[in-house]
Parts: structure tokens; C-alpha cells; sequence
């Protein structure tokens, strides 16, 4: 009888299928360390009409898939467990057009985040949600988690720069939703489809939205004596009508893991906080801005502002943001990048409660967050070997979860639920809720063969009511 | 569940028990007449409570507010919200935000989906269910307001949204151009080929130009909007007009407030139709437009709205034949061109649908969901042609 590992291979050929066991070890978990599953095997397609293929196969065997970009999600979304099989798309990686007279492009989904804007540069176009790891995330990943970014605040999210897609369904079937210029055929399927965290299909094309390279662009770094005054500077910006196009802040543990790191930035290691804002725009309204934007600062009480001078300054300002997450990987063994968000205002409030927290639990958390919008980044360092450490990790994070509800926010901003939230969707949405949601899914994947076990809860088989039943 | 949601319910409920058909209502100012059939269901006797918090740019709102009066109470705090569709300030934000359609704020900061940031909604089998959160950045679950909002209320009745606000600005200007259609098209291309992100960049044709715009706007006209410090509009407003110069079309002196006349101007027309064609052949879908309805119609007594950064044809019309929308329709299709009939009477709505020309499994999918937000086919919304 032929195993489904040599269809597989039919189709894309043996070399791109794994089933080793020490191969398949290495797509067992995400950037996420606290959660790991092994895939009956992992599978290659170099093309939408192989990932097709390879799904009508799975779908005849009845064979559950997770599909996967670079494997930098943080919240086990990408994970497969045997019998699952692991579509990885890292082969399909073509850019495949960039238009410029209507500031769109067409990309495969294993395109990395990063090399999109690249490819875009010589058009004076640019991709802008920038995930911190967008120098290794994909597109497709990027799609299926609706990632965000530092540069969110004033462009969007991924959800509002993706004009089409072309998805293959967990039966092998093709289809096309949206329209180049972004309107729907129908209902929005492209707003619906990014975010679902692969359990709708798998996108195996995908248009996005390009916005212009902005001509003029200031960098300020902020340091405070108090978290709540440079919170403060925050809302004095936000109320002043000026949108940023990034407005960072980091906590003094992690300033001090960056400057201890070979990513030292030049951050003041005595702040209590740091905010990185940057302003973009044409330069006349730009330098209106930072200026405005400075005075608001030290308003709110800020020690010092620094603007950089150069390209080279700028770079080395956001190195320190965008490689926090690394720094912090001196700290200790492992690190949980948590994520949530909270309303602006209540910001200063949940990070004196996350402390509290911290303490209670003898864990190091280390807080660097988009301010701008409230989506929180407590990051918590432990050694995964120790399951005390790792018992009291996971109940920081509960707690973490649990206030940043009560304080009116959310789960997750950019993450996504995968598998590490599950636990906590009882804390926004009821049985309803869940169960329309769990309706909805079947749409699209009636079998649920699609990344299965992912967003909504079932461990306890009354977390959601059957919406058709309700 | 408060008590007038817990009434909305029960009616939904009991229809759907006894098989019946409910016309969900708003303010009854977008969609006119009787629906044959189906049973009126009044939607927007109680506005609920609003909600606004300032400082986190985000307010709560019953689907029942009027839109004239959400934009009074945010300015009053400072804040407002990019929402500008078409259609007079008494319109419910349930009616806005079912019915989908953008305004020329699209440009910059997107459609009505982009301004929600979380739902409640009374499916067709009566249970209410939320989506999302009253928080800027939210990834927690499927995002299943992007699927009701632009469903013409035919997945169900939205009962209240959480919205997204912006701080107001500083400084708000207009410009406007005006000249023969090709020369305004070619200005267009320019400024967008300049690198502009405006608020608002908008092409109107004659008829509508002379009642957003007035004073010696009678021929195609171009709108460019700047939002943000005086220094940075001005700056916005000069690049549009150094992108313009050497093009065959006349500056117009600074228009008043053409953005506040805009949505009655446009939606003063019974019929509206939009295509989603692309920003560099919107020109294209204003032809097919002109050719299956007549070009009096569309150029003449009509108004054509056109969001330049989107590709965004709007058109308003006094009447139109169902046969040659759905030619028109087929004929944007060819081009990958979505046309969505926004607004018309029962009989027209029923006859062309307002979707159309979808392909076979976006069609499976699209009749899928709706039997699943809907699944005793309660809700008599005509969103596809039978």
C-alpha cells in the first residue's frame, strides 16, 4: 500500500519531504518555548497548484494540516501533531510583481516580510506592518496572524494592506477572493480570512498594499524618570492629533538587557522608561511634528530627548527596539514574548500591576510594547528546564492575561490565540461567541481539518454552544 | 442581554420558528420600500447608550445613533470618526455600517471595516454574539466583523459597534482642480504618482462637482484633502499642486466645506452602484459605467464619485434598467472588477443582487456563510440574485 508520505512525494517530489525523526524534531515548536508538537511529516510545495495537490491528497486520506511560514510565530499557532501534516512554504518565496502606478504587489507566501520592502524600494514604495522579526517572518504567516508591528500605529495592520488573495481550501479547492484595487466580491472574505490563523486554508498568493517611502523622517528617543510620566507623554501625543508612525516604549529591565547586549543602543540605563518615537511625512510637517512632538515630551516630564542626527543614529535607535527580544535572550535560557492589549490610558496602571505580578512569581519580566496603540510585550525570562520556574511562568502569564482584561483589553494584538491562548478566550468571549465563530470556520474548512485545535477552545467541551443549536 | 437587544431577539427568534421573513430597518433613509414578503423589523427605536473614551481614541455606540449626531458629541470631546458614507446625518451607524459603503475618507484611512473595531450582532437564529473589542489592536479570535460589515444586514442585525476615533487635527484644507475628464485623470495620476497619502482624493464629475463644490465647478473636478499640522496640509496641498502644473486643468479657489455636502450629494440619488476597479483605471470603469447606462445618465444628471488611491467608482443615478447593471457587472468582471449594488429599490435590489459575477466557490462560500450567520434563511436581504 502507498503511504501518504510517497503521494506527497509524488507531488513535490522526495526531496522535499521529511519524516525523519530528528528532521521532523526541528518544525516541533515555534518561537514559542513553552509549547511543542512533532508532525507526522513535513511537506515542501514549490507551487500553489502543488499546494493544492498536496491538500486533495490529504483531504482523500482525511488527514488534518498546519500550514507554516518561518516558524517565528510566538504563539504556537504553526504547530502540527502527528497525524497532522506540516505544509511548509518557505519555497515559495517570489515576488512576483510589484505595480507601481497602483502601489500593490503580488507575492507568494513564503516571501519574507522584509524582502518585500526591498523589492519595493526602487519604486519608493514600501511594505509597512514590520513585525520584529521581519527580517525572517513570511507573508503567508504574517496573513495568517494579522501581524502588526512597530510602524502600525499610523499605517495599519497587516489586515488593512492585504488587497487579495488567492487560498487554497483543506480540500484542495482554488479560489480567489477580493479585487486588485481592494474591494470585495461580496462579503469582505479577505478581511474575514486574515487573522484566522490558518484554519480557514492556506494563501498561496497574496496582493498587498504598498504606501510611499516617506520622504522625510525624524527619530526621537525620550527617557523618564517613571513609567507613568512617559505614559503620560503618550496620551499628550495622541490628544495632540499627531500620529506617529511609531511610538515605542521600553521598561528599564529591558534597556538595560539592550545596552548589556552587542545591541546597545546608547539607551539612558537609569530611565525608568524609554519612548522611541518616530514621525514621518513630507519635511516641512515632519519637522513640525518632532518638534511638537519633543515639547509634548518634556511636558510629561521627560529627562532628555535625543533626535537622530543621521540614517546611521536611527538605525541604531530602532536596533535596540527591534533586537530587545534577543538581548533578553541573555537573561536566560528561554523567554515568553507575551502579548496584550489594554486601553491607552490604562497603560501605567497594568504595567505597576504586571510588576506586582512579577514579583509575586520571582519572574523577570521585561517590558518593551507599542505604546501607541496599548498592545502590551511583557516578556518573562526562565529556564523551560525547570518546571517550577516553568510552573510559575505560565501562572505570571494567567494573571498577566487576566489584568489586562479586567483593565478593558484584550488577549493578544498581534500575536494571535494559536495554542498558548486557548486557555484565556473564556476571559472575552462567551459560548456564543465562541460557538459563531467555531460555525464560521466550517465554511470555509468543514472537516476542520485546517491547523486543528487552534483559537477556539475545546478542552473541556462547554466553552462554546453550537451556534446553529443556540 | 438589555432588555431592548432581549426584544430584538425574541422577534428574531420567533420568526425564525415560524418561518417567517423580517426586513431588518434602521432610520428607513438608505433603504427604501417594501420588501414583499417579509415583515418589517424596526432596528432602531433605542440609540443605547454612547460610550467615548477620548483619551484611548475608541467609542462604544448602538447601531441606532445618527451619524450627524455621533460627529457632534465626538468633536464635542475632540475626537471624530472616519466615516463618511453616503447618505443624509440622520442615517443610523447600523445602516452605515451594514450598508459598508466608504466615503471619500477611504483614501487615507480606509473603509467603514477599518473604523470597527468590535460588533455585536442578533444572528438569524436570534442568539446575540460579539466579535472583537473595544481596544485599537485585537487579534484574538476570527475577525468576524469584516464579514457583517458590507453584508447589507443579510447576515444579521448589528446592534452595536465599538469604533476607532482620531484626535482632530490641527489643520484640515482642501484644493480642487478642475477640467475635461482625461486632463483631470491625468492629474490625478500624477498626484498619486508624487507620493500623496491624503486624507481624501477624490475625482467628481460634473453634476456632482456643482453641488459639493460649487462656484465654477462644472466640469470633472479633483478634491485633494490634507489632515495634520498646518505645516505638513500646507506641504500636502503644495506637492498636489506642483504635481498638477503643466496638466490642462484650472485651479479652483479653496472650496468651503465640500466634504460636509458630499455624503447628501451623492446619496440624494435613489440608485448607487460601486465598482472596485484599480487607482490607475478608474477612468475605465467610468466608460463601462457611461456605455450600459447612458452617458446623459452617468456624466449628465448622474454623480460619479472616485476614490483615486482605492480605485473606487461610485455612481449615483435617478433609475436604472436591471438588464444593463447586470451587463455592466459582467462587464467590470472581465476586468476583475467587483460591482456592488450599494443602494436601490426591493425590485431592483431582487432582481441584480447586490453582489454579483462572483466565481462558483466564492459564490459556494458566500451562500455558506450566510446560512451560517443566517442558518433559517431569515433575514430578506436580496445579496444575490436568485
Amino acid at each position: 500500500m502507498t503511504s501518504l508520505a510517497d503521494v506527497l512525494a509524488g507531488i513535490v517530489g522526495p526531496r522535499w519531504v521529511r519524516t525523519a525523526p530528528a528532521a521532523l524534531a526541528t518544525y516541533a515548536a515555534d518561537g514559542l518555548p513553552t509549547h511543542k508538537r512533532t508532525p507526522a511529516l513535513v511537506v515542501f510545495p514549490g507551487s500553489a497548484d502543488e499546494v493544492c495537490a498536496v491538500l486533495r491528497a490529504l483531504h482523500a486520506a482525511g488527514v488534518p494540516f498546519v500550514a507554516r511560514g518561518a516558524g517565528t510565530g510566538l504563539s504556537g499557532g504553526a504547530l502540527a501533531e502527528s497525524p497532522a501534516v506540516l505544509v511548509t512554504l518557505t519555497r515559495m518565496a517570489r515576488v512576483m510583481l510589484v505595480d507601481a502606478p497602483n502601489r500593490r504587489a503580488v507575492v507568494e507566501p513564503g516571501v519574507v516580510n522584509a524582502s518585500l520592502s526591498r523589492a519595493a524600494a526602487p519604486f519608493g514604495l514600501h511594505y509597512a506592518p514590520d513585525p520584529s522579526s521581519q527580517s525572517a517572518c513570511t507573508i503567508g504567516g504574517n496573513v495568517a496572524e494579522n501581524a502588526g508591528g512597530p510602524h502600525c500605529l499610523k499605517y495599519g495592520v497587516t489586515t488593512n494592506h492585504i488587497l487579495a488573495l488567492e487560498v487554497a481550501l483543506s480540500d484542495g479547492e482554488r479560489v480567489r477572493l477580493g479585487s486588485a484595487g481592494g474591494d470585495p466580491w461580496g462579503p469582505d472574505l479577505v478581511g474575514l480570512f486574515v487573522g484566522s490563523e490558518g484554519m480557514f486554508g492556506i494563501a498561496t498568493e497574496v496582493t498587498v498594499r504598498l504606501v510611499p517611502v516617506p520622504p522625510a523622517v525624524r527619530t526621537l528617543l525620550a527617557d523618564f524618570a517613571s513609567v507613568r510620566a512617559a505614559g503620560e507623554a503618550v496620551s499628550r501625543i495622541i490628544a495632540e492629533g499627531i500620529v506617529p508612525a511609531a511610538l515605542e516604549m521600553m521598561d528599564q529591565s529591558t534597556i538595560q538587557l539592550v545596552e548589556a547586549s552587542v545591541y546597545a543602543a546608547g539607551y539612558p540605563t537609569d530611565a525608568a522608561a524609554v519612548l522611541l518615537v518616530e514621525v514621518d511625512g513630507r519635511e516641512a510637517g515632519v519637522a513640525a511634528e518632532a518638534a511638537r512632538t519633543e515639547a509634548l515630551c518634556r511636558a510629561a516630564g521627560a529627562r532628555g530627548v535625543r533626535i537622530a542626527r543621521t540614517a546611521a543614529e536611527r538605525e541604531v535607535l530602532w536596533q535596540g527596539r527591534k533586537k530587545a527580544f534577543g538581548a533578553m535572550g541573555r537573561a536566560s535560557a528561554d523567554l515568553v514574548v507575551q502579548d496584550a492589549v489594554v486601553p491607552r490610558t490604562a497603560l501605567p496602571d497594568v504595567l505597576e500591576a504586571i510588576a506586582a505580578v512579577a514579583e509575586r512569581y520571582r519572574v523577570r519580566v521585561s517590558n518593551v510594547f507599542h505604546a501607541g496603540d496599548g498592545n502590551l510585550h511583557p516578556n518573562l525570562s526562565f529556564d523551560a528546564r525547570d518546571p517550577d520556574q516553568l510552573a510559575r511562568v505560565e501562572a505570571a502569564s494567567g494573571e498577566i492575561m487576566r489584568l489586562c482584561v479586567d483593565a478593558g483589553g484584550s488577549i493578544t494584538g498581534e500575536h494571535g490565540v494559536g495554542l498558548d491562548k486557548l486557555r484565556y478566550m473564556g476571559m472575552i468571549f462567551g459560548p456564543d461567541d465562541l460557538g459563531l465563530m467555531a460555525a464560521v470556520r466550517r465554511a470555509f474548512d468543514p472537516d476542520a481539518r485546517a491547523n486543528p485545535g487552534k483559537v477556539i477552545p475545546t478542552a473541556q467541551c462547554r466553552e462554546w454552544r453550537p451556534w446553529s443549536a443556540a | 442581554m438589555p432588555d431592548r437587544l432581549a426584544r430584538l431577539s425574541a422577534e428574531v427568534r420567533a420568526a425564525a420558528g415560524g418561518r417567517r421573513r423580517l426586513a431588518p430597518r434602521g432610520a428607513g433613509r438608505w433603504w427604501t420600500g417594501r420588501t414583499e414578503g417579509a415583515t418589517v423589523l424596526e432596528c432602531a427605536a433605542d440609540a443605547g447608550q454612547l460610550r467615548v473614551e477620548a483619551g484611548d481614541l475608541v467609542a462604544t455606540a448602538g447601531a441606532g445613533c445618527r451619524l450627524g449626531d455621533l460627529d457632534r458629541r465626538l468633536r464635542d470631546e475632540r475626537v471624530w470618526l472616519a466615516l463618511d458614507p453616503p447618505g443624509p446625518a440622520d442615517r443610523t451607524l447600523g445602516g452605515a455600517l451594514a450598508s459598508g459603503g466608504a466615503g471619500p475618507l477611504a483614501a487615507l484611512f480606509g473603509p467603514p471595516r477599518d473604523q470597527t473595531l468590535g460588533l455585536s450582532v442578533i444572528g438569524g437564529n436570534g442568539t446575540l454574539a460579539r466579535t472583537g473589542g473595544r481596544v485599537v489592536k485585537n487579534v484574538a479570535g476570527f475577525d468576524l466583523a469584516k464579514a457583517l460589515v458590507g453584508a447589507h444586514g443579510g447576515f444579521g442585525i448589528l446592534v452595536e459597534a465599538h469604533l476607532r476615533l482620531r484626535a482632530v487635527p490641527e489643520a484640515d484644507a482642501t484644493r480642487a482642480w478642475t477640467g475635461a475628464l482625461p486632463d483631470v485623470t491625468e492629474a490625478a495620476a500624477r498626484v498619486l504618482g508624487a507620493g500623496a497619502l491624503p486624507g481624501a482624493f477624490e475625482v467628481l464629475s460634473p453634476e456632482l462637482a456643482a453641488a459639493v463644490v460649487g462656484g465654477g465647478a462644472e466640469s470633472w473636478t479633483l478634491l485633494v484633502r490634507a489632515l495634520g499640522t498646518a505645516a505638513g496640509v500646507r506641504e500636502e496641498l503644495e506637492a498636489a499642486g506642483a504635481a498638477v502644473s503643466g496638466t490642462r486643468v484650472d485651479v479652483l479657489p479653496p472650496p468651503g466645506d465640500p466634504w460636509r455636502r458630499w455624503p447628501e450629494a451623492v446619496g440624494a440619488l435613489p440608485v448607487i452602484l460601486r465598482i472596485g476597479a484599480e487607482p490607475s483605471a478608474w477612468q475605465h470603469a467610468v466608460s463601462f459605467a457611461a456605455r450600459h447606462l447612458g452617458a446623459a445618465a452617468v456624466g449628465g444628471a448622474g454623480r460619479v464619485s472616485v476614490t483615486v488611491p482605492r480605485g473606487t467608482v461610485r455612481v449615483a443615478l435617478a433609475a436604472a434598467e436591471p438588464g444593463a447593471l447586470v451587463r455592466l457587472r459582467l462587464e467590470c468582471a472581465t476586468r476583475g472588477w467587483p460591482l456592488t449594488l450599494e443602494r436601490a429599490d426591493p425590485a431592483l435590489l431582487s432582481a441584480v443582487g447586490v453582489w454579483g459575477a462572483l466565481t462558483p466557490t466564492a459564490e459556494r462560500l458566500t451562500r455558506a456563510l450566510r446560512a451560517t450567520f443566517d442558518p433559517h434563511g431569515v433575514f430578506a436581504v436580496p445579496l444575490l440574485a436568485a
